[in-house]
């Protein structure tokens, strides 16, 4: 049912725009195995996740490679900065069982820069085969003296003046700057610095992918590549398709993307990983699926860089900010350029979701021989969120005010400036989230007779006199279309018809569902805006119907379902064109609600069953297409959206925490979070909820795991205990408890121009999972710091925790 | 890259592209089905007839055979390397795929198998031990019991990975608790990661799926 050749064998000529007659799909790709499980359904799908629990939804790393697979296993080079002198792989040829060994030059490799560098790959018969190749590969370093410090990277630039290694800088000011003279008489002022640590992904399941090459007779008696399949996960497939292809060296057209679903909480598979699958797979002519181990894990995952922030913020007597300076160095890794979109949003939004007139902020991206910083969303928000909060906690004491007092006071409101000069714009709803927030209850302390409760759980609290129990509220505010922004676009087609079960939609999105109910949104708006409850939605089939521009990380659902809702809407004016003039109204404006058609203002209306059973009679079809641009700022092309030039969108959430201390076995144990967000519209209530947990549980292992430490600066010492004791990553026993307040729905629908509000269909539409789960992330990380701020009354400065730790 | 391409220069696939899948359903009652032989699924059948040549069978490389019953079925794996772990064996050599590969370093709880009815970690466990065992995987259940459908129900907006191995442990833990306290069944599932949902869908999940099975009976 959900074949990629669905749309052409229904289709009526005439009623078909010629150029989609032209670009009907082509089922070049085979649809994904899972295309069997994805019924339409309510609500995320029943059959999806009945698959997902018995173990039969496909990832990459499940998918049958086919006769001859052969695994590949990735060698990392020891040192973060070394030349390669010499590389001979012929010692690993030799192993019976090993089909290929790539070094070096091969892969493009030349120096290495990062510690963990992907140096030599190779694909056998067996994983350990593959390892043991490796293994004999003979690689002669000649390691040079690696930058590893940002900070002293930092210092040595501003130092000698030599700015080689100072990859990016931003400076945005508001007012007069963050004009921190003498303060006048009643004015506080605060000044801390704060070091966050890279972020340590559990990575459950570290990622897999597959390649198979597909080759024909070339007519010489030789054969000729046709095409090469490749099973990974993948956020943005044009992006990834187009990095891929120019590692390969191939046509883009050769290379067909075929979408797995995403594990664990990772933002798609390891790049190395997929490089090295297609290289090797190129090379041996056979399937070769590479799968991610924990070294890979530690080294090639893009978490948030190293950064440190200098801030300062003077508060008056009353508790208003007068002025915020502040100054953060990024550290960028071996691929800087990668980490300043992170610096870009870090800037714009360390102060928070405060007013302030005064500020000056400057932010550096220095390169040093550290794995390349990801694009990982939400390290930002997470930084900013923490620095502010700790600084309004900080600013409070000094003057004398309550915490909540000063957030209060100082709250942004839509119309205010953000940091980058740009206007708030649309609905900022923090007030309401915090008032939610206020009216819960705090979980009661001391904990119950069962010891089961008890700070740290079983065996790990001593006198429960010595716990200290701390609060902590925090906000969090993201950017949702960044000024910087180049134009980005999705598109759709909505096809309404009927077959002998009745009225059915099918819709064509550019929109990849990688497992977590993508489709399962658009089907449902598709279903909402035509009344239809048969909805089939198709998943892209080829690369022609992936976008043509990548679209960031958080921007995916709403610009989808923007173009769903305009396709359906045009799709349901041309099919209710009859009962339209039946009505003396405009077919724009009908909807349909509760099954029926009705006029915009509620006066006329008839059954959507009589007038589909009319309109759609004979097989009739009516085919729209519909496509939603947004672009930051610049000179777009004609029919973009572009937010009013010089506003911003953002994402809100405010969070309170609750952790204990104990002060005498030196444990935390994060008790409750409190969570109260705005999630535009909620489209799939348990999506939203799972982008909240999702968050939650990233924040917990972010802030209290000491493994986050391990792939902190290289070379720096490993291990060590965490925050919550020893032990690993954080479990169902150490995690908090969730209590998720009703979503706000607000916000989004600003962004759909004002004509549709005018005409009362400014419906909100969902913000998505990733802005709501960067949302989470930022806020419950800094409310955790600031709640264990509150129960140590100290001013721990440094992420992840390390309150007992060696340095604060 | 030149824009006259030439994909000639790819054409590496030699004699071995008349290779198969060499699957052998000798399946029938009482017999053991065996499965492809290592090292690789696409040994030539002369090779085969001969006696692999490789691995060399000594050393790190010794194979043997194993015969276990895996969800009721009993099977014969030729070849198991020494070293292989239990996880590899179901899933590449059987094609058991529902038991997933995390971490690789038993800290996840994707991989978990029950080994005569105990829950065991499938990335740690040697294949070797599952000699004269019996071997349970998320297959055995499929989705028609009431912790899948539990499962399902709760926790199908997460990626998914974590669940075959959770519904194994929640079975096990029903098995031994009835009725589990919430403690019990934090405890119990600790040994899980999952980070695309609260540990409340879970313990939602697993009352649920209590309930369930007490109904029946």
């Amino acid at each position: 049912m959900d074949k990629p050749s669905a749309l052409p064998g229904f289709l009526i000529g005439e009623q078909l725009p010629a150029e989609v007659a032209a670009a009907a799909p082509v089922d070049v790709v085979a649809a994904p195995a899972y295309a069997a499980v994805d019924p339409p359904a309510d609500g995320i799908g029943k059959a999806v996740p009945a698959a997902k629990a018995a173990g039969r939804y496909p990832y990459a790393a499940d998918r049958p490679g086919g006769p001859g697979m052969l695994y590949a296993a990735l060698a990392r080079s020891p040192y973060p900065h070394a030349a390669l002198l010499n590389i001979d792989v012929k010692p690993a040829l030799d192993i019976p069982g090993v089909h290929a060994v790539l070094a070096g030059q091969e892969l493009g490799v030349t120096a290495v820069e990062y510690r963990g560098q992907c140096v030599a790959v190779a694909a056998a018969d067996h994983p350990a085969l593959a390892r043991a190749a490796l293994d004999a590969v003979e690689i002669t370093y000649a390691p040079g003296e690696p930058l590893l410090d940002a900070r002293q990277v930092f210092a040595a630039a501003r130092r000698t003046g030599n700015d080689s290694r100072v990859a990016a800088y931003r400076r945005y000011t508001l007012g007069e700057g963050g004009d921190l003279a003498e303060p006048d008489e009643g004015e506080s002022t605060v000044m801390y610095g704060y070091e966050f640590g890279r972020g340590a992904d559990p990575a459950a399941a570290p990622g897999a992918v597959l390649a198979v090459p597909h080759f024909a007779q070339d007519g010489h008696g030789g054969l000729r590549l046709v095409a090469l399949d490749l099973h990974t996960a993948c956020a943005d497939p044009m992006r990834d398709l187009r990095a891929v292809s120019a590692a390969l060296g191939l046509p883009i057209e050769a290379i067909h993307l075929v979408p797995a679903p995403f594990t664990g909480t990772r933002s798609g598979d390891d790049p190395d990983l997929r490089v090295a699958a297609a290289l090797l797979a190129l090379r041996t002519g056979r399937p070769v699926r590479a799968e991610g181990g924990p070294a890979d894990r530690l080294a090639g995952d893009a978490g948030t860089p190293a950064i440190r922030v200098h801030a300062t913020h003077r508060v008056d007597a009353e508790g208003t900010l007068l002025a915020v300076r502040v100054e953060l160095v990024v550290d960028g890794g071996a691929d800087p350029a990668g980490a300043e979109p992170l610096l870009d949003e870090l800037c714009r939004s360390v102060v928070g979701p405060y007013r302030c007139e005064n500020v000056d902020i400057q932010g550096w991206v220095v390169r040093t021989h550290n794995p390349p910083a990801g694009p990982w969303p939400g390290g930002a928000a997470m930084v900013a969120a923490v620095v502010a909060e700790a600084q309004i906690d900080a600013a409070a004491a000094a003057c004398g005010r309550g915490p909540l007092d000063l957030r209060v006071r100082n709250l942004i409101r839509s119309g205010d400036h953000l940091p980058d000069g740009r206007r708030l714009a649309g609905a900022v709803p923090l007030p309401e989230l915090l008032t939610a927030l206020l009216d819960t209850q705090m979980p009661p302390f001391p904990p119950g007779p069962d010891i089961r409760t008890f700070p740290g759980t079983v065996g790990r609290t001593g006198e429960l006199t010595r716990v200290r129990r701390g609060a902590g509220i925090a906000l969090a505010m993201v950017d949702l279309v960044p000024p910087e922004l180049g134009e980005e676009f999705a598109s759709a087609q909505v096809a309404l018809t009927s077959d002998v079960n009745g009225p059915i939609v099918h819709v064509a999105t550019s929109m990849v569902d990688t497992g977590n109910g993508q489709h399962a949104l658009l089907r449902k708006m598709a279903r909402e805006i035509l009344g239809v409850r048969r909805v089939i939605v198709r998943r892209p089939a080829n690369p022609a119907d992936l976008p043509a521009t990548a679209i960031g990380p958080g921007r995916t659902t709403w610009l989808h379902c923007m173009a769903v809702q305009r396709a359906a809407r045009a799709a349901r004016s041309q099919a209710l064109a009859k009962i339209a003039a039946q009505f003396a109204v405009s077919p724009q404006l009908l909807e349909v609600r509760d099954g029926m058609v009705v006029t915009y203002d509620g006066t006329l209306s008839k059954p959507v069953e009589e007038v589909y059973a009319q309109v759609l009679r004979g097989a009739a079809v009516y085919v729209a297409n519909g496509e939603f641009r947004v672009h930051g700022s610049g000179a777009p092309s004609p029919g973009v959206f572009v937010p009013e030039p010089g506003t911003a969108h953002v994402a809100v959430a405010a969070y309170r925490a609750v952790v204990d201390a104990d002060t005498e076995l030196h444990t935390l144990r994060p008790v409750r979070v409190t969570a109260a967000h705005d999630a535009g519209r909620v489209l799939l209530p348990e999506r939203a909820q799972a982008a909240v947990g999702s968050g939650v549980l990233t924040a917990v292992d972010f802030v209290f795991n000491a493994q986050a430490e391990e792939i902190d600066l290289a070379g720096a010492e490993l291990g060590g205990f965490g925050a919550l004791g020893p032990g690993q990553f954080p479990t169902m026993l150490e995690q908090p408890e969730l209590e998720l307040l009703p979503f706000a729905e607000s916000s989004i629908g600003e962004l759909d121009s004002t004509m549709l509000r005018r005409r009362g269909f400014a419906a909100p539409l969902p913000l998505g999972y990733i802005p709501v789960r960067r949302a989470a992330y930022a806020a419950c990380a800094a409310a955790l710091a600031c709640a264990t701020r509150d129960a140590l009354e100290a001013h721990p400065t440094r992420m992840p925790l390390r309150p007992w730790g060696v340095s604060n | 890259m030149s824009e006259a391409h030439d994909f000639d220069q790819y054409d590496f696939l030699s004699a071995d592209s008349s290779n198969e899948l060499e699957i052998d359903p000798l399946a029938g009652s009482g017999t053991y089905t065996v499965v492809s032989s290592l090292p690789s699924q696409v040994q030539h059948a002369a090779e085969a007839v001969a006696g692999p040549p490789i691995p060399p069978a000594s050393g790190p490389f010794a194979t043997v055979s194993i015969r276990c019953t895996v969800n009721g079925e009993p099977v014969e794996v030729p070849e198991v390397w020494v070293a292989d772990s239990l996880l590899f064996v179901l899933r590449d050599r059987l094609g058991r795929t529902a038991a997933k590969d995390g971490c690789g370093e038993g800290e996840c709880g994707a991989c978990l198998v029950l080994l005569d009815g105990e829950p065991v970690l499938g990335c740690l466990t040697p294949a070797l031990v599952a000699e004269g065992s019996s071997v349970t995987t998320p297959e055995a259940y499929g989705d028609g019991d009431e912790v899948s459908g539990a499962l399902a129900a709760h926790c199908g907006a997460g990626c998914g990975y974590c669940l075959p191995g959770i519904g194994l442990t929640t079975r096990a833990l029903l098995a031994r608790q009835p009725e589990p306290s919430e403690a019990a069944i934090r405890e119990s599932l600790s040994g899980h990661l999952c980070r695309c949902l609260p540990p409340g869908h879970f313990i939602d999940a697993v009352n649920e799926a209590a309930q369930a099975v007490k109904r029946r009976g």
